[in-house]
């Protein structure tokens, strides 16, 4: 089921095999006659005895006689996908057949595959997002992709068919393994005021068109024998290899121009000012937009802030590769540019990187590949604010403009920060000065070693490294000194922090084959060893002493502070596979872990996996029956699989860590969290249902799966009373239950010689229910919190309720019915003696963030040369806390804030018991009419302080992407093929969500705290361009 | 072949697995300590403790209408106000006090065991004067009690008075293991600390002058072995580049528009003889802020704006917030009201009006005011006593300029009453009471059952009864 994008072509040839023991030979060859060199043509399903053919196609080898199928993999383009059989051959091109790389690089057919697999081709997938989580945004069902803002390199998040893990810092992204070996994709947050930063997801570290093909591992039982980095998941990457015979030179090129998706709008009616005077207070400044009426003043002007503060975003991106593969040596090198400038002003990302892809074949028996990918990163970073610094960052700021001041006037004659108030800062002035300057260097390599040592056994081996360190460099200038200078920050300061992570992986394999006449058994045994480390130091500097010279040496005071962490795993493993005439798979997995993390009595323990493929199709009985009806192919799946998750390093027992340096004394304090020393390992149960099902000549199929997932034994840090001296207590302390479909349909409406149209739906929907959390302990509560002016917005995980609940002030209800922990949406109203609503301050749960289902649509229409494709996706439901909104409200720069020179009759019940009947007036100060003070008024009393106003629906209809391409086949002596793409990405067609684009989510991609949108970057709409040639 | 494979397999295996144990470490983080050395954790405890002191004292100053809100903040109209970080922080110093005193029992290093008994009592009454009945006795035991029982703040009081008696005893004793070090408040020397635990003692006593087990012999021995001069002060010096937390906090605001440290007007108008009978202006003001551009002092009225015409605030040179300011925990000046108030209420009217007088003047003292200047005040204090008497309402006055930006003067004017001249509810006050407590914070009420029902701000503490 892979019918979004045609992978590399792996097809699959019946054959007659009528003798005992004897050669196999024939002729590659494609529709037009021609021959194919460089296939790959594999007995069975296995990779064991593998030939290819020479460059007439010819290929000649000894199989086993029990050997009924030969598997043939061609690693070139679409058009050669048929291939024409030379009389003994049974051309059989299903879906289902493809040969995918499955959990530790076993191939196996997908046919065999008891689970669903999902498969794309990155070459398919046009669009020019930098990082490989934004591109295939909308193709994976039962993969939630969630961005978090559309600055250069701003991370994105992947979680697949759930969260499972209830710890706030737990990983609940999927493992990412490259050519073989787990590569990391963390998202690091800053440290102190760092953290109001928006750092990356380390893979946009790899320069995609580098890579080949994707595989999506969505269960356990795909990813079991990854072990516990993969208990949720995982997504295998396959870099490119210079496969096709011969010297060949690729170039790309890309551009891309990014806008801000979609703007909130806001009140130009009223000025700046307070009580409808032009100054807050007795100050000779404004603060709020709660000024004059515009129409009474003259001259009055309006700027669209939030447009005027963004700019055009461009980004080029250019790659050169050079492949060559002669004889029994293959070699792929490639080198490219990626710049972008983003749509903040002055943030900017610019990334080198170098690949080589070589592999050599000693003999026939023993190959060796070696693969590095280095990359050199730099970026400039803009503080988008942090909790605790909300007021650092250059949206918040931007919310604080009224609409009759002009952001764009950011500097005085002097040079220094022109702001409208003292206690706000012009946000572009912030980000022209204010940055974080972040390098990163990444190498990632590896030796891969396969040795055939007898005619059914191998062995395999596989080292590598992933090393990169991660410099970021915060500068927060100082008052230049100048009269009546309002600066970014008094005294200034600067943080270096560096980042040291290393990885070391080792992996060795025996596989063996034992072939029977009516099946096979192929069984893997094997061992893995991680050691990874991460080091971190940071340095600030605070007050400089000679202004604009940034050097901590010229900062009053200093402090440092380091980290260390160090988490090692071993792993046995083995897996069998058994084939029964070709129509029924089984696989058995088994896998023994040893963990660093786990207190030593329970650092060991296994997990098994079962799975089992039934092609229905191709038993004898039914065969005809099928055919009949229009079934070509009907497969069932059924699996069954267990995984482990330890814990993060260093979680078991209490320690006292550094506090402060005070003169000549240390300090060390107690470390806020204490582990159990008994902690056990997480598990995952989980158990998958599906089917596949084609139709009339494979016009039609359909693919449908089932999982129920439970996790439990859930490793967590509770909340603790603060009494008892810390603040978190880790221990197994919880139990998640997700449960889901995904279902794809595939229809083909015209398929014919020249004109083309499939069309791909995709649909899936998971629910998960929290449903045990530590003792007697209600919730827990994320880390991260939204700024409220009514106490924050934050995110807690409930028992009995789905993983993310959102939980804020509310207006407080008449005689509410108990309705658990919301409020009570049908009750009345409490209103206050002054006719007004009262805020409920007991935080109550507003929304969940998650989505209720995602519906994806994928046209490709092709025409000759010319192919136009656009994905459509549609989200239904997930709640978000509109961060934005919440600041207008409270500036009064919000729409809502119109009506502040009405009146309203606030339905609802005093709290006698009688409907009200007080009608109030909602703007400031004296009510002209009636001489009453209302004070600070109900936009500013009431309004701004109730959580629930500023929860809105999330959904969306989005169109992913768009794009247009042209592929010309030239008869140049150089040029092979040219394609020209243009395309769009990420527009929004409908969302009642009235902020920015709602799926940028402020807390980064490596937080769990999702939910919140507003004091992040926003993300970006993006229109592209691509070319791509093919040199002779 | 297969052999050979076979035999590869199991020797790395086998390498691997015997190995592996040593291989996967012992899981201690090397960035941290297991354990922590008795003279970094009592820095640390002494340190936090004059920041919660200067957290606690940022929102109480604006009850004792010290300081007012330069933007008529809901706190300072006495708006729902919980205190999370102040409550998180009075545990997480109370919890390494506990454990200081356990690890210094065990070592029986006596002087590290009485240090973190007074410094968990002091801790423990600024928090239980927060929020009345607390955690206290099944607090600080990690995983086995994670959700403590709460103390009622008579059984704290209980406690406190205990620990702070077993304190005196331990620094009779000598240190058996270490030596005593890592105290940047005393430099070391134990007896200044016993003479510190006295103070805290006769401090802790007071309080519970309206309740039954109010005795003022106690209060009057203890204040014997109290501090003798301000030279026994227990306050936190600051040096290098340690910033007094109020130096920053109004470096903030002259340096970066942040907004604080605005001078209440009932401050600055008591200190300027406007609200006081028969008293002449006050020339600890001179030391406390500067004098307008046009000369004079005003302050803000808690709750309302700034004045337009000008008003005084905390200054990078005035006391108490310079660079190198002490955080005052406790000073002579203070011990020397406490036994005024007793010997009064004990009915040693000369003892009284001479422990008031010396409490006066050793403030001044302290404050480094002009002699002549002091003097002219002193004059017209003891002229005043010594015709109208000495009375509780005249030292309860000269508490709360001596607790001048210190969590005990919200607890001093409770006990009070809110019993000073000119003392009104802040303008636009949400409540028609003076606040008596602090709400239980948020994550308490959720993550323990045993927290006590939440009750209104304005119901007095238990003491106050």
């Amino acid at each position: 089921m892979k019918p979004i994008f045609l992978i590399v072509g792996y097809f699959l040839l019946l054959i007659n095999a009528s003798a005992q023991t004897k050669p196999i030979s024939g002729y590659v060859k494609n529709m037009d006659g021609k021959p194919i060199a460089g296939c790959h043509i594999n007995p069975c399903n296995l990779n064991i005895a593998s030939t290819q053919s020479n460059t007439e196609g010819y290929f000649i080898f000894e199989v086993p006689d029990t050997i009924t199928y030969l598997t043939f993999r061609a690693e070139s383009h679409a058009e050669t996908q048929k291939i024409n059989s030379s009389g003994r051959y049974k051309l059989n091109t299903l879906n289902i057949d493809e040969v995918v790389v499955s959990a530790l690089q076993i191939p196996m057919q997908k046919r065999a595959a008891g689970y669903s697999i999902q498969c794309l081709s990155v070459d398919e997938i046009k669009n020019e997002s930098a990082n490989l989580l934004q591109k295939i945004n909308g193709t994976i069902p039962g993969a939630y992709i969630q961005n978090s803002g559309g600055a250069p390199g701003q991370s994105v998040r992947m979680v697949l068919r759930g969260n499972k893990s209830l710890d706030p810092l737990a990983e609940n992204q999927p493992a990412f393994v490259l050519n073989g070996m787990p590569i990391d994709n963390s998202t690091l947050a800053g440290f102190g005021s760092g953290e109001s930063f928006a750092f990356s997801n380390r893979l946009i570290d790899l320069n995609i068109n580098d890579l080949s093909d994707i595989t999506v591992l969505k269960g356990a039982s795909a990813s079991s024998l990854y072990g516990m980095q993969a208990a949720n998941g995982a997504v295998l990457i396959k870099t490119k290899q210079a496969k096709e015979p011969g010297f060949h030179i690729q170039l790309n090129s890309g551009v891309t121009i990014d806008k801000v998706t979609q703007f909130p709008e806001q009140q130009m009616k009223y000025m700046a000012g307070w009580y409808g005077k032009p100054k807050y207070l007795t100050n000779d400044f404004p603060f709020h937009a709660f000024g004059p009426l515009a129409d009474t003043i003259s001259g009055a002007t309006f700027y669209n802030n939030l447009k005027n503060f963004f700019q055009e975003g461009v980004g080029f991106h250019q790659n050169l590769i050079l492949s060559s593969h002669q004889d029994r040596a293959e070699c792929l090198l490639s080198i490219s540019n990626l710049n972008q400038n983003g749509v903040i002003p002055t943030t900017s990302m610019d990334r080198n990187t170098v690949m080589v892809q070589a592999g050599y074949e000693f003999t026939p028996k023993f190959r060796i590949e070696f693969f590095n990918h280095f990359s050199h990163l730099q970026g400039t970073l803009v503080p988008q604010g942090n909790e605790s610094e909300i007021t650092s960052g250059a949206m918040a700021q931007l919310y604080y403009y009224p609409t009759s001041i002009d952001v764009r006037d950011d500097k005085k004659n002097d040079g220094t920060m022109n702001t409208y108030t003292p206690w706000v800062k012009n946000p572009l002035y912030l980000a022209k000065h204010y940055h974080l300057n972040n390098t990163v260097n990444r190498n990632l390599t590896s030796i891969q070693a396969k040795w055939q040592i007898a005619e059914k056994t191998t062995i395999q081996a596989l080292f590598g490294m992933d090393a990169y360190s991660d410099i970021r460099k915060r500068v927060l200038p100082g008052a230049q000194g100048t009269i009546k200078e309002v600066p970014l920050s008094a005294a200034g300061e600067m943080q270096k922090t560096t980042i040291d992570y290393r990885q070391l992986y080792s992996q060795f394999s025996i596989s063996h084959t034992i072939a029977t006449k009516n099946g096979s058994l192929h069984m893997t045994l094997g061992n893995e060893l991680i050691d990874k480390q991460t080091d971190m130091d940071d340095v600030l500097g605070q007050r400089f002493v000679v202004s604009n010279y940034y050097n901590i040496n010229n900062t009053e005071d200093q402090r440092y502070l380091s980290s260390s962490a160090q988490k090692r795993n071993a792993a046995l493993y083995g897996s069998a596979l058994f084939c029964y005439k070709d129509y029924w798979y089984t696989t058995v997995t088994g896998r023994q872990e040893w963990s660093s993390t786990l207190p030593v009595n329970h650092r060991t323990f296994f997990y098994p996996s079962i799975s089992t493929s039934l092609i229905l199709s191709d038993i004898d009985g039914i065969q005809k029956l099928a055919e009949t009806i229009g079934l070509n192919t009907a497969q069932l799946r059924l699996s069954y699989a267990q995984a482990g998750k330890d814990a993060r390093p260093y979680q078991t027992g209490s320690y006292y860590e550094y506090y402060d340096n005070f003169n000549s004394n240390v300090a060390y304090s107690k470390y806020s969290n204490i582990g159990s020393g008994n902690l056990k390992p997480e598990r995952t149960h989980s158990m998958e249902i599906g089917c596949f099902m084609s139709f009339f000549n494979h016009r039609l199929s359909t693919d449908i799966t089932f999982y129920h997932i439970l996790s439990n034994n859930l490793l967590m840090g509770v909340p603790i009373s603060e009494a008892t001296g810390y603040k978190t207590y880790t221990t197994n302390a919880g139990s998640i239950v997700n449960q889901g479909i995904e279902w794809m349909l595939t229809i083909k409406p015209i398929a014919g010689q020249t004109f083309n149209w499939t069309s791909t739906w995709g649909f899936s929907k998971n629910w998960n229910e929290v449903t045990e959390i530590a003792n007697n302990i209600g919730y827990i509560e994320l880390p991260g919190t939204s700024y409220m002016y009514g106490g924050p917005v934050s995110i807690r995980l409930e028992k009995g309720s789905a993983y993310g609940n959102i939980y804020g002030t509310s207006q407080t209800r008449y005689q509410p019915k108990a309705t658990g922990n919301q409020p009570d949406k049908n009750a009345p109203l409490l209103i206050d003696t002054k006719g007004f609503p009262v805020v409920d301050y007991q935080p109550k749960c507003l929304g969940n963030i998650q989505p209720d289902y995602i519906v994806t649509a994928l046209n490709t229409l092709q025409y000759k040369r010319i192919s136009f494709a656009c994905l459509f996706e549609y989200k239904k439901g997930g709640d978000v806390f509109n961060q934005a909104e919440a600041f207008f409200a409270a500036q009064g720069t919000s729409m809502a804030t119109l009506d502040r020179d009405q009146t309203r009759l606030f339905s609802g019940v005093t709290a006698a018991g009688d409907a009200n009947t007080q009608e109030v007036w909602l703007g400031q100060g004296i009510q002209p009419s009636t001489g009453v003070d209302y004070g600070d008024g109900y936009y500013r009393n009431v309004y701004r302080k109730v959580a629930e106003n500023f929860i809105e629906d999330a959904s969306w209809v989005k169109l992913r992407d768009a794009h247009l391409s042209f592929a010309s086949s030239f008869r140049s002596k150089y040029i092979r093929k040219l394609t020209f793409t243009a395309g769009i990405t990420n527009l929004i067609v409908w969302t009642p969500f009235k902020g920015f684009d709602p799926e940028a989510s402020q807390m980064g991609a490596g937080s769990n705290t999702q939910g919140f949108q507003g004091r992040g970057n926003p993300s970006v709409s993006s229109f592209y361009m691509g070319l791509n040639i093919e040199l002779k | 072949m297969i052999r050979k494979g076979i035999c590869l397999l199991g020797l790395g295996s086998l390498l691997a697995f015997t190995a592996c144990n040593d291989w996967l470490g012992d899981n201690r983080n090397p960035g941290m300590l297991s354990e922590a050395p008795e003279d970094a954790l009592l820095t640390a405890i002494i340190e936090q403790t004059a920041n919660n002191h200067y957290n606690v004292a940022l929102t109480t100053s604006l009850y004792v209408q010290h300081l007012a809100s330069p933007n008529t903040n809901e706190t300072d109209r006495y708006g729902r106000v919980t205190l999370n970080d102040c409550w998180s922080s009075l545990y997480g110093c109370m919890a390494n006090a506990s454990d200081l005193y356990r690890v210094a029992l065990r070592n029986r290093d006596n002087h590290y065991a009485g240090a973190a008994l007074v410094m968990l009592s002091y801790n423990a009454l600024m928090t239980t004067d927060l929020w009345g009945d607390i955690p206290f006795t099944e607090a600080f035991d990690g995983a086995d009690i994670i959700e403590p029982h709460y103390d009622t703040q008579e059984a704290v009081y209980d406690t406190i008075v205990k620990n702070i008696d077993r304190a005196i005893e331990l620094f009779g004793l000598a240190n058996s293991h270490k030596v005593f070090d890592g105290d940047i408040l005393y430099n070391n020397q134990p007896q200044q600390w016993k003479r510190f635990a006295y103070s805290l003692k006769a401090r802790t006593l007071m309080h519970l002058s309206r309740t039954a087990s109010f005795d003022a012999e106690k209060i009057l021995n203890a204040v014997d072995s109290a501090f003798t001069s301000i030279d026994g002060n227990a306050e936190l010096h600051y040096s290098g580049n340690k910033n007094n937390p109020w130096y920053t906090l109004v470096y903030g605001m002259v340096k970066g528009g942040v907004l604080n440290g605005y001078l209440s007007a009932q401050l600055i108008e008591s200190m300027k003889g406007n609200l006081q009978n028969g008293l002449p202006f006050d020339p600890r003001l001179t030391m406390m802020t500067d004098t307008l551009p046009g000369g004079g002092y005003a302050g803000t009225i808690n709750g309302s704006a700034p004045p337009q015409t000008g008003f005084c605030t905390l200054t990078l040179h005035s006391w108490p917030s310079t660079s190198t300011a002490p955080i005052l925990l406790l000073t002579y000046p203070e011990i020397k009201l406490i036994e005024a108030e007793a010997s009064l209420l004990n009915g040693e009217l000369t003892r009284a009006k001479d422990a008031f007088v010396t409490a006066i003047r050793s403030h001044m003292e302290m404050l480094d005011v002009d002699s002549n200047e002091a003097n002219t005040y002193l004059q017209a204090v003891i002229q005043r006593i010594d015709e109208t008497s000495l009375t509780i309402n005249d030292i309860a006055y000269q508490k709360w300029l001596i607790l001048y930006l210190q969590p005990e003067a919200w607890t001093e004017l409770r006990r009070n009453k809110y019993a000073l001249p000119g003392m009104t509810l802040p303008a636009n006050c949400l409540t028609d009471r003076f606040i008596q407590r602090i709400l239980y914070p948020d994550t308490e009420i959720a993550l323990n059952s045993n927290c006590p029902k939440s009750s209104s701000q304005t119901d007095p503490l238990w003491w106050h009864q």
